[in-house]
C-alpha cells in the first residue's frame, strides 16, 4: 500500500499534547461550571477536592499554552528559517467555492464531491476554530489565573468578561471536539474506525486520492516536472520527505 | 393569715422583678441631646467630665470613681450607655453584651485551639446597617451567660458557620453569592472561599451604596494580595448582568451564546447533511448491484 506523508514529527507530537492538555482541561473544567450535578461532585470528590481539580486544570492549561507557543514557533521556523510555504491552512476563495459545491452535493444536486486540496474547508474552520478558541479561552484563563496582576493593567470588568467568555467558550469548544472532530476523525463512515494520519503521519495514497484529489494532482504533478523527491508535497519537511513510501 | 401576709409578700416580689424588667428594658430616653465634635465623637466629659460646670437644670452625675482602666478610655462611653444616643428599645440590651464584648483584646477559645476575637467596636456597629438588631438577634446561641460553648472546630469554620446566619434575611444576596466563584467553590469544600463576612464585615457593615471603591478593594485584597480598585471595579456585586449592570458583560454572554448556537448548529447540521447522503449513496450503489 503505498502511503503519502500528511503530518510531520512536530504536528503529530502538537496534536497529542492538543488532545491530551484539551481532554484534562475539559474533565477538569466541566464539572466546576456544572457543579450542581451529581456526577460531578463525585469527579471531585474522587479526584481529592476543588483545589486538586484546579491544580491539574492549571497544569493542563500551561500544557495547552506550551503547545500554542510550539507550534507558532514551529511556524516561524518553517515559513522563515526554512523558506517553506506552509499556508495550507489559509482561507481563500476556493473554500468558499467548496462549501456550496459541498452543499449541492449533499443536497443530490451534483454527482461529484468537491475536490479538495491538502486542507478541506472543516479541516481548516477545526484548526482555525483552535486557534481563536484558544485566544479566547487560555486569554480569559489566564484572567482567571491572575486577577491581580491582570487588573493592573486592564480595567476590573475584564474579569467577569473572562469569566463568561472562559466558561461558554469551553461549552461550545467541547461541543465541537465532540460532535464534530471526532465526527470527522473517527465516526464518519467515510473514515471509521478512525483516521490515523495524525498519529502515523501518514495517509494511504488511495485515501488521499478521494479525499484531497487536490493535493495529489499537486505533488504528482511536481514530481513529474522532477520535483526533488517523489511526490513529497511542497510543504512538508525534511523527516518526511519520503514523500510516497512504498 | 400566714397565707395572706406570703401571698402579699409574693406579689410584692413579682412586682418588683416586673418593675425592674421592663424597667431596665425601657431606655432613658431622657438624655438631653449630646455635643458632637466635629469628627463625629460624642463630648461626654463637657457634662461628665472632672470639672465639667455644674448644671442645676439638668444634673450630669460626674464619671463613677470605679470607671478606671483602658476598657474606660475618653470616648469609650457610648459603648455601654449605648441608650443615651440611641432611644431604642434594645439600646439598653448592647450594655449587657458591651460589658465583656468592649474589651478589644478580648478572645474565645474555639475546639481547635485557635483563638478567636470576640471583640465588637459598638460604636461602629451602631452606625451599621444592622445596628438596630440587638446582638441576640444574629447570636442566638449566645443568649445564656455563660454562653454554650462555640461549636466550630476553627476560625475559618466559625466564619462558615456565621455566615450562614446572613442566609436567614439575605435571601437575594444568598442566591447570588451561590452562582459566584466565591460560593461554587464554598460549597464544594474550598474552607478559604470567601463567604459574607469576609467582605461584609458583619459589626460595621454598610449599605452597598456606601461603599466607596476603596473600601472594596480592601475586601478584595484581604485575600487576593495586593488587589487594586481596578479589581474591585469588576466586582459584579449580588447582581446579575443586564444591559444597565456591566453591560459589557451582558452581552458577552449573549454573543457567546449566540457563537456557540450558530456554530454548534452549523456544525452538526454539516455532519448531519453528510452522513445522509453517504446513506443514500450507499442506497444508490446497492441498487445498482443488485442483478
Ligand atoms: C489553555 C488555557 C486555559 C487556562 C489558562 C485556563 C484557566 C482556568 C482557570 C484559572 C479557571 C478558574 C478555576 C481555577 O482557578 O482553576 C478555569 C475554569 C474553567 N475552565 Fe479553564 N483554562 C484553560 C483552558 C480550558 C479549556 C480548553 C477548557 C475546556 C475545554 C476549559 C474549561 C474550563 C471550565 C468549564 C471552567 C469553569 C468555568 C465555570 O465555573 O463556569 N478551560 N480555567
Amino acid at each position: 500500500m503505498k502511503e503519502v506523508a500528511r503530518f510531520d514529527l512536530h504536528q503529530r507530537v502538537q496534536h497529542i499534547l492538543m488532545a491530551s492538555s484539551f481532554v484534562v482541561l475539559a474533565v477538569t473544567g466541566l464539572p466546576q461550571k456544572f457543579d450542581d450535578l451529581a456526577v460531578s461532585q463525585a469527579f471531585i470528590a474522587a479526584l481529592g477536592g476543588l483545589d486538586s481539580v484546579r491544580l491539574a486544570h492549571r497544569v493542563a492549561a500551561f500544557v495547552m499554552l506550551f503547545d500554542c507557543a510550539y507550534h507558532v514557533v514551529y511556524l516561524f521556523w518553517l515559513i522563515v528559517v526554512r523558506r517553506r510555504r506552509a499556508f495550507g491552512m489559509v482561507a481563500t476563495p476556493q473554500d468558499l467555492r467548496d462549501i456550496f459545491h459541498s452543499l449541492r452535493w449533499f443536497l443530490g444536486l451534483t454527482r461529484t464531491k468537491p475536490a479538495f486540496d491538502r486542507y478541506a474547508y472543516m479541516e481548516k474552520f477545526d484548526y482555525w476554530a483552535v486557534f481563536w478558541g484558544i485566544a479566547i479561552i487560555g486569554g480569559s484563563g489566564l484572567a482567571l489565573m491572575f486577577p491581580v496582576a491582570v487588573t493592573a493593567i486592564l480595567p476590573g470588568v475584564v474579569i467577569p468578561v473572562a469569566f463568561v467568555a472562559h466558561s461558554d467558550e469551553a461549552v461550545l469548544a467541547v461541543g465541537w471536539i465532540v460532535f464534530v472532530h471526532l465526527f470527522y476523525a473517527h465516526l464518519s463512515p467515510r473514515v471509521f474506525p478512525m483516521d490515523r494520519s495524525i498519529f502515523t503521519g501518514k495517509t494511504p495514497l488511495t485515501v488521499a486520492r478521494e479525499h484531497h484529489p487536490r493535493w495529489v494532482a499537486r505533488f504528482t504533478e511536481d514530481a513529474s516536472k522532477g520535483g526533488s523527491v517523489a511526490g513529497a508535497p511542497a510543504d512538508m519537511l525534511a523527516s518526511s520527505e519520503r514523500g510516497i513510501t512504498p | 393569715m400566714v397565707k395572706r401576709i406570703l401571698a402579699a409578700f409574693g406579689l410584692a416580689i413579682a412586682a418588683y422583678v416586673l418593675w425592674s424588667v421592663l424597667g431596665a428594658a425601657t431606655p432613658a430616653v431622657s438624655h438631653p441631646p449630646v455635643p458632637e465634635r466635629p469628627d463625629g465623637t460624642y463630648d461626654c466629659a463637657s457634662c461628665h467630665g472632672p470639672g465639667a460646670a455644674p448644671r442645676p437644670a439638668e444634673p450630669a452625675p460626674l464619671v463613677p470613681a470605679d470607671h478606671v482602666g483602658p476598657k474606660y478610655g475618653a470616648d469609650n462611653c457610648l459603648t455601654c450607655h449605648v441608650s443615651v444616643v440611641k432611644a431604642s428599645p434594645l439600646a439598653a440590651s448592647y450594655a449587657t453584651c458591651a460589658a465583656c464584648h468592649a474589651d478589644t483584646d478580648r478572645t474565645a477559645t474555639l475546639k481547635s485551639g485557635e483563638k478567636l476575637v470576640v471583640a465588637v467596636d459598638i460604636k461602629r456597629y451602631l452606625t451599621s446597617v444592622h445596628g438596630d438588631f440587638a446582638c441576640t438577634t444574629c447570636h442566638e446561641s449566645q443568649e445564656t451567660i455563660p454562653h454554650e460553648p462555640l461549636t466550630a472546630e476553627g476560625r475559618r469554620e466559625f466564619t462558615r458557620e456565621m455566615a450562614e446566619l446572613c442566609t436567614t434575611c439575605h435571601k437575594g444576596a444568598t442566591a447570588s453569592y451561590e452562582e459566584s466563584f466565591h460560593g461554587m467553590a464554598a460549597r464544594l469544600g474550598v474552607i478559604r472561599a470567601a463567604t459574607c463576612t469576609d467582605c461584609h464585615t458583619p459589626h460595621a457593615v454598610q449599605a452597598a451604596a456606601n461603599w466607596s471603591l476603596a473600601d472594596r478593594a480592601a475586601s478584595c485584597a484581604t485575600c487576593h494580595s495586593g488587589a487594586t480598585e481596578s479589581l474591585a471595579s469588576g466586582w459584579l456585586g449580588h447582581e446579575e448582568p443586564s444591559a444597565g449592570w456591566f453591560p459589557l458583560v451582558f452581552y458577552a454572554e449573549k454573543f457567546f451564546v449566540g457563537l456557540t448556537a450558530i456554530t454548534l448548529g452549523l456544525g452538526i447540521v454539516h455532519v448531519e447533511l453528510d452522513l445522509l447522503r453517504w446513506a443514500w449513496d450507499r442506497a444508490r450503489r446497492r441498487k445498482e448491484d443488485r442483478p
